[in-house]
């Protein structure tokens, strides 16, 4: 019996690979099954969440402070703080991405954006909005 | 001049979000990055999800998000910490970002999946190899 659950689980797993379907507007359920072999990945969260990010020159540009994904799983924008380094004031940016680069360096990962101060300090500055749980505008 | 710079680099950015990989052409004289002007549309965030408990639809614990996988900017699994069982150390599973469920719970982000202790005990699981920055199978 309990065999069957399983199975019928896998079978709603697979059919879940096309986003949104977990949450049925129904009601009806499914029974969530943890994957049984990872799928092909670039990198992980832990490397970049409240890491340092540095300019080409090796002078760190800020750290990085969230980063905004969709429902679908997407990473749309990296939220890094800015404050405090080149001289800036402290100030949240937005970054795509696909603009940071990940290398190794001293087996540890280094991120890289290719910026300027100049660029960041004309750069919209967000918030983050405790109430709402939302990255603002300034 | 500055201004053409600008508008230039803009667009750039405006491919980059929809095709990630355009950023990083291996040539070292590439693209200089601007900071977004307005944020993407987002469903969540990582702060929201990292290092946060996940309960099963009782309420009841199942483990804590400890690293979220993420391809050409696509979440594709989360690293939940699941706890020992049978004596064992830490394990993790692997979860589908989109078999997470993320609600408000006294003003705070509440995260639910509708698993069970006795499928998560029997799932693949999985640890974190620091040599090789890298999710292995246990």
């Amino acid at each position: 019996m309990l065999k069957h659950v399983v199975v019928a689980a896998s079978l709603a797993l697979a059919l879940a690979t096309p986003p949104a379907l977990a949450q049925q507007a129904g009601g009806e359920t499914i029974i969530i099954v943890p994957m049984e072999k990872l799928p092909i990945y670039g990198s992980v969260v832990s490397a970049w969440y409240k890491q340092p990010v540095y300019d080409p020159n090796e002078k760190k540009l800020g750290t990085i402070a969230d980063m905004l994904f969709s429902a679908d799983g997407s990473i749309n924008a990296v939220m890094m703080n800015v404050g405090g380094f080149l001289g800036l004031g402290v100030k949240h940016i937005a970054v795509p991405v696909s603009a940071i680069t990940i290398t190794q360096k001293n087996n540890k990962s280094w991120l890289t954006l290719n910026t300027t101060k100049d660029l960041l300090k004309k750069a919209t500055a967000y918030k983050f909005d405790k109430a709402s749980g939302l990255w603002d505008p300034i | 001049m500055n201004r053409t710079f600008l508008v230039a680099l803009s667009f750039c950015a405006a491919i980059v979000i929809a095709q990630p990989v355009c950023a990083q052409t291996a040539a070292p004289d590439s693209k200089l990055s601007v900071p977004m002007e307005a944020l993407p549309r987002y469903g969540s965030l990582v702060s929201a999800w990292y290092k946060k408990p996940v309960y099963d639809t009782n309420e009841k614990k199942v483990g804590v998000i400890t690293d979220m996988l993420f391809s050409g900017g696509e979440v594709n699994a989360i690293m939940l910490d699941v706890g020992g069982f049978l004596g064992i150390g830490a394990k993790h599973v692997a979860i589908p970002a989109n078999d997470i469920t993320v609600t408000e719970k006294n003003n705070k982000t509440w995260l639910t999946i509708n698993t069970t202790k006795d499928i998560v005990k029997k799932a693949t699981g999985y640890k974190y190899d620091a040599k090789e920055h890298a999710w292995k199978q246990m």
